[in-house]
């Protein structure tokens, strides 16, 4: 029996797109000096239409579509960053969305205070990162920089701090966005076989990716979205082939 | 119901919170010499002047009027701080697209962080009334609570004015001018007693003007203040609680979710 971590029922997302809003008063004014009192277009993005999904526990899915399909949408509902126009999303245990490395991070505190504030972001708590520091500051391999201030680091080095982070606090779900793209070879290999690791001792991943090897070798599950749905959800072989017939 | 008002005070979020509010003293205190001592040097070098135009060009007749202007100015600093950080959900907005960090979460760090400042420059308060030989008396209790309704007031003022900032960049201009008159509007420099008595009542309608009129009630005549303040001043606090939280309610997404 397997239990659900991820749960969309009927799930539709819209953005607002506003043409030709009046953002000033100067700009109001002017309008209703022309006796026009209708301010600006509304016009409804639909990215996202009904989506009937459920990712389980032990899962290690591998998201892939074009740009611009939502794939993304997809993962800031799930992190409650946004919210579903209609329908909803549950998920079940802790989760840590890692949608962009180094978001959130203080560009004035040392990567080491930097380790705490993402920690509490992330909804963790002063215990359980005092407990963790030492290990991200070994795996992520920055050695003495972990004490100067993050905007010193280059963006590889933000990469490092940040999956490290994420990869070791101790949650139930995962989320990925093509954050592995940046960072050096030897480091993305590690940060994969550390998700690997992770998705072996019992954890839920969603990998955002356009990498068909990445999804080949990790995933035992692939989908596809495209035309605001999921038009594949299957074996990664089948899901990879799906993908590529779309270009 | 409480789940809202929890996640409205990031009650859920305390170490987020303690962690936002660090970062802001930090980023704000690091490489400065003086460091969190500016905010004991402001309030008293702006008194000082206030002190010398009022005092000794304009013949101000107020009894202890150096204690009676910082009395009014330090929690007002505290006030037009708070509002002068109005872009902060703004400014953010690309980060909270990407981390799981709410908007009224960076709202109250920031609000905490002008709190804890107006808390600190409490110490030359103490000193002004031991200067003007006046004692310590028990009115003084009041002060507390005065304070913690001001930073309701000011906190449901800053979040209202900073999520409407989102959708009306005028404010950016707007909250200073309407400070300056604020500035003059409320008993702060003058004695609400100096007000002519038919102009009195309006005062009321200053969301401010009970409230510093009571902190020199307290601090400088310290005599209790009358219920009927008490009433207007909570009554105030109230309704901008409530105009704030609903405000919250209606804009917490959307605010993250703009295009």
């Amino acid at each position: 029996m397997k239990t659900a971590a991820i749960e969309f029922h009927h799930l539709t997302k819209e953005f607002e797109l506003w043409h030709d809003r009046p953002y000033s008063i100067k700009s109001i004014v002017a309008q209703l000096s022309t006796f026009n009192f209708k301010f600006g277009r509304r016009e409804k993005l639909r990215i996202l239409e009904n989506i009937d999904l459920t990712v389980y526990k032990g899962d290690f899915v591998g998201i892939m579509g074009r740009n611009g399909v939502g794939k993304s949408t997809l993962l800031r509902l799930i992190s409650n960053i946004y919210r579903p126009t209609s329908g909803s999303v549950v998920t079940h245990g802790r989760l840590i969305p890692l949608l962009e490395l180094g978001a959130g991070f203080a560009a004035e505190l040392t990567g080491y205070e930097n380790i705490f504030l993402n920690a509490s972001i992330l909804g963790f708590s002063k215990k359980e990162a005092e407990l963790k520091a030492q290990a991200i500051v070994d795996f992520s391999e920055l050695k003495e920089k972990i004490n100067q201030p993050v905007r010193a680091y280059s963006s590889g080095m933000l990469v490092r701090l940040g999956f490290s982070i994420a990869a070791h606090f101790n949650a139930d779900l995962l989320l990925f966005d093509e954050i592995l793209a940046v960072g050096d070879v030897g480091f993305q290999e590690k940060c994969l076989q550390k998700i690997h690791e992770l998705h072996a001792s019992g954890k839920t991943i969603v990998l955002v990716t356009h990498d068909p090897q990445q999804v080949a070798k990790y995933c035992n599950r692939c989908i596809v979205i495209e035309k605001q749905g999921v038009v594949f959800d299957g074996a990664p072989s089948e899901g990879i082939g799906v993908y590529s017939r779309m270009f | 119901m409480l789940g809202p008002i929890i996640e409205y005070f990031c009650l859920n979020r305390k170490f987020l919170i303690y962690n936002l509010v660090l970062r802001n003293l930090k980023v704000r205190y690091r490489k400065s010499f003086f460091g969190l001592f500016w905010t004991l040097l402001i309030p008293a070098c702006s008194a000082g002047i206030y002190f010398l135009v009022f005092n000794y060009i304009l013949k101000v007749q107020v009894p202890n009027y150096l204690l009676h202007i910082l009395s009014g100015l330090i929690p007002w600093a505290y006030f037009t701080s708070s509002l002068a950080s109005l872009e902060v959900v703004a400014a953010n907005h690309e980060l909270l697209g990407k981390i799981p960090l709410p908007p009224q979460a960076l709202v109250l760090a920031e609000s905490l962080t002008h709190f804890l400042n107006l808390v600190l420059s409490l110490p030359i308060l103490i000193i002004a009334i031991l200067l003007h030989d006046l004692p310590l008396s028990l009115t003084l209790l009041q002060y507390p609570l005065l304070a913690l309704i001001l930073g309701f007031t000011v906190h449901s003022t800053f979040l209202i004015l900073s999520l409407g900032y989102v959708y009306f960049r005028d404010l950016k201009y707007l909250v200073p001018l309407v400070l300056q008159f604020g500035f003059y509007l409320t008993p702060i420099m003058y004695d609400i007693k100096m007000i002519p008595e038919q102009y009195r009542g309006l005062l009321g309608l200053n969301p401010m003007g009970h409230l510093f009129s009571a902190f020199h009630k307290i601090v400088v005549a310290q005599e209790w203040v009358p219920l009927t303040d008490w009433g207007i001043i909570l009554g105030w606090s109230a309704v901008l609680s409530l105009l704030a939280f609903a405000l919250y309610k209606k804009v917490r997404y959307s605010v993250v979710e703009l295009l």
